[in-house]
């Protein structure tokens, strides 16, 4: 695969400090984590996804294994962290868009950022008085400001209602076209899988990966066996329990519904 | 025991338009209702209100002819159960067994027996032996999970959930509808109140839908209306679940599928291998998310032109300025200079873009305090030969005076914290600090740090207003000064959360060390208009000492 590697993680732990000395919570994580690529990271909270973002944006220090970034330059990395707005800076949007540190961009760019993001509010409006789904946004829109290799994401739609959620992730992916963004996306909603290229699972302390959206919704040996999501103990949202089913009546793996069910039409379901 | 809303009127403090007005609404009892509504449109507040535990301003709430008296009824109280959003981060015990012993406490001198402890952790899923264990060292799941027991235990009537499937996974998922659905079944005088913003979970168990809309009016309905009207469910900024989608598309279709439940995932698998088409959904999102843009907009244009922008002065000026004015205001002795000083305060205030309602507002224990000693200072005892109360007019108008020069000293003292942005301090104390950078002292990251503690605090007051919050519910008492160490380390564990995700990401934006954050003060220009300003003061400051 000739696609660039933006880092890679072998054998490694990562934990939290204490007085009696580190105790680690992640171990053994194997993880390549290419250029442009979009990787949800499933797993509960408390689970240790946290600790994979700290330690991926070197807050915590890796207890062990290696972590190597493949790139000439240092690479930026940005993180949106759980509790809302907790990363605002600045008092007024303006100010918070300041902040980033490469601001050589121009008066024009920063609008159309904030209008595709779907944060059209005026520049100088204080950040007290956003509501907490735009506090979000701004979080988003000063960290691609940055124009970051890699953008840690924690819960990042979760509180966002569901026509500004889609413009986000639509607006995500165009960026990854556009500058071979990579991210990872933390969450505990299913639905976030249909953006994602590949789908990794954080759970008993280690990483599983390897799935893309539709091997890990439905099982690529036979339709009574349980999927990956299934055996993770994870309930697959409508869409695909009625592509389950589907498969079970025959449909072919390769044709089955991944997030909206007319896509059968083009299947040819009809008997 | 059905709730009634009566004319029902519930605002936040400082707000300008109340969350809801002359809400009329009946919830009846043996039922699981859901709220629905986006985040932020009051749910929680909804919530609370119906608990006993907010303040409603107008009109009132009836619970089977007995009205809720405002201000902590504790027999209203007793009847809720109530599962915060978060719950395991209210958890305030040194054991899990003592936190049923909290929740207990209202309802009976006797705690719960370890039997009906084990039990209710079981029906939860989790092993008895966790009851000796500090709830801290749970897991996520666990603990929410063992807030669940905890309240579910208690004998209250309703249960009211706050967003209880954020963060939950399937298993658990079926785990709390499976709690709901024995709470109903074993509380026919009370009920389930669930507010949400996720609505799949609960379609197939919900009794009623209570749809919030913009402006705070409540639909109630049905699943079978909900089967022909999913619109409803847009217009409030909530997304149709698909099942329901293409349950309402096929039964305008005319086809003959249920319309008093949901489909499940098999039959419309049936349905679709028959050839049954599906619709895409239109994209009527944009609309509704401008209508939303449009109407937040409106509310920051509006928050933007109160706060009136004063007549742009230099921070440092400005400060100095008032300086000299508030030391010539206590300065001076007679009244000419007393009425000056007055006169200058007030229009001050006006000039210079002050919100006179804040002012007076932080005023108000001087003003009480000042009445007082005016009275007092009118007041002479003489305890010889006998006791004998007079009153000198005389020695209360000096009281006056002093009074007066007082109370302009700290209203100009008030204009510039609320006349300046933390920004502007920011810069303000950076370039006043500067001086000290030369003997390595972080000057940028002290003024940095000033600014963004002031920011910090209203945060740090939610919190503690959401504790406070949390203990009325649990404790069915205001909180005392006796129970203070039990919401204090949840609130400090909060705040230290907080903290470090404020670190974490500070440091994602490459502040790691002090020498890193970069504040740029510009340099000390003085301006023809700052000069004018200045010279006023400072001629208004002799004024007042010769006067």
């Amino acid at each position: 695969m000739d696609t660039p590697v933006l880092l890679e993680i072998q054998n490694a732990s990562f934990g939290y400090p204490t007085h009696r000395g580190w105790v680690v919570l992640l171990h053994n994580l194997y993880l390549t984590l290419y250029k442009g690529q979009w990787l949800v990271v499933l797993g509960p909270n408390g689970g240790g996804k946290s600790t994979l973002a700290r330690g991926l944006l070197r807050l915590s220090p890796i207890l062990e294994g290696s972590l190597t970034v493949s790139s000439t330059s240092s690479m930026i990395s940005r993180y949106i962290p759980q509790r809302l707005g907790a990363g605002i800076l600045g008092e007024t949007v303006a100010d918070e868009l300041a902040t980033a540190r490469n601001c050589s961009y121009t008066g024009k760019y920063i609008a159309d950022l904030l209008e595709e993001l779907g944060l059209s509010v005026p520049l100088h409006s204080p950040v007290k008085k956003l509501s907490g789904g735009q506090k979000q946004l701004l979080s988003f829109a000063s960290a691609l400001l940055d124009n970051p290799d890699l953008l840690i994401v924690d819960e990042g739609a979760a509180m966002l209602n569901p026509a500004i959620r889609h413009r986000l992730l639509n607006f995500l992916e165009k960026k990854i076209r556009q500058t071979n963004l990579s991210i990872l996306w933390m969450t505990q909603q299913l639905e976030d899988i249909f953006y994602a290229d590949e789908i990794a699972v954080v759970q008993n302390g280690t990483l599983q990966t390897g799935w893309h959206a539709r091997s890990f919704f439905y099982s690529e040996e036979s339709p009574w066996q349980p999927s990956t999501c299934r055996k993770l103990g994870y309930i697959p949202p409508f869409s695909i329990q009625v592509g389950e089913e589907l498969y079970r009546r025959g449909i072919p793996w390769s044709e089955l519904p991944l997030q909206e069910i007319q896509s059968l039409e083009s299947a040819g379901v009809h008997s | 025991m059905n709730l009634q809303f009566e004319n029902v009127t519930v605002q936040h403090t400082g707000t300008a338009k109340p969350l809801f007005e002359n809400l009329q609404l009946q919830v009846e009892s043996g039922k699981i209702h859901v709220l629905l509504g986006p985040i932020g449109s009051g749910k929680s507040s909804l919530l609370q209100v119906v608990a006993g535990l907010l303040p409603i301003q107008s009109g009132s709430l009836w619970m089977n002819n007995r009205p809720l008296e405002n201000e902590h009824d504790e027999e209203w109280l007793k009847k809720f159960a109530l599962v915060f959003q978060s719950p395991e981060e209210s958890m305030m015990a040194s054991t899990l067994a003592k936190e049923f012993v909290i929740s207990h406490s209202p309802f009976a001198k006797t705690p719960p027996s370890s039997e009906e402890m084990a039990y209710a952790l079981s029906k939860q899923g989790l092993p008895t032996l966790l009851l000796q264990q500090t709830p801290l060292s749970l897991s996520g799941g666990q603990k929410r999970r063992a807030a669940v027991a905890v309240e579910t235990s208690v004998p209250a009537e309703w249960l009211l959930c706050d967003e209880p499937t954020v963060g939950l996974d399937g298993k658990s998922l079926e785990k709390l509808i499976e709690t709901l659905q024995n709470w109903k079944l074993e509380h026919p005088e009370g009920g389930v109140l669930v507010a949400t913003h996720q609505i799949d979970a609960f379609l197939s168990v919900a009794d009623q839908f209570l749809l919030l809309g913009e402006g705070g009016d409540i639909r109630q309905c049905h699943l079978s209306e909900l089967l022909l009207h999913p619109e409803w469910l847009e217009e409030i900024g909530i997304e149709i679940p698909t099942v329901l989608r293409l349950q309402s598309q096929w039964i305008s279709e005319g086809r003959d599928v249920p319309n008093t439940r949901l489909l499940s995932a098999e039959e419309v698998a049936n349905f679709l291998m028959e050839g049954w088409t599906v619709r895409k959904p239109h994209s009527e999102n944009e609309l509704i998310e401008n209508q939303h843009r449009r109407s937040v907009l409106r509310e920051i244009e509006e928050a933007n032109s109160k706060t009136q922008r004063r007549t742009h002065i230099d921070l440092r000026i400005l400060w100095i300025g008032t300086w000299f004015v508030t030391l010539g205001c206590l300065f001076t002795h007679d009244w000419a200079g007393t009425l000056l000083s007055l006169a200058i305060a007030v229009s001050s205030i006006f000039l210079l873009g002050a919100s006179p309602v804040s002012v007076l507002r932080q005023m108000r224990a001087l003003f009480y305090l000042s009445v007082i000693t005016l009275l007092f200072a009118g007041l002479s005892m003489h305890f010889h030969p006998y006791l004998n109360l007079g009153f000198h007019p005389a020695s209360m108008l000096q009281a006056l005076q002093t009074s007066i020069r007082l109370l302009a000293a700290v209203a100009l003292g008030l204009i510039v914290p609320f006349t300046t942005s933390e920004a502007e301090l920011q810069q303000a104390l950076a370039s006043i600090l500067q001086p000290l950078s030369k003997l390595r002292v972080p000057t940028a990251a002290l003024s940095f740090a000033t600014a963004y503690v002031l920011r910090f605090l209203p945060h740090i007051q939610e919190e503690w207003h959401r504790f406070q919050i949390i203990h009325l519910a649990r404790f069915k008492k205001r909180l005392s000064f006796w129970r203070l160490p039990y919401i204090f380390v949840p609130f400090l564990l909060v705040l230290l959360q907080m903290a470090e995700d404020t670190s974490d990401a500070l440091h994602a934006k490459g502040m790691v060390h002090l020498r890193d954050i970069t504040v740029h003060p510009s340099p000390w220009k003085l301006k023809r208009s700052d000069i004018f300003w200045l010279l006023t003061a400072s001629s208004l400051t002799v004024c007042l000492f010769l006067l």
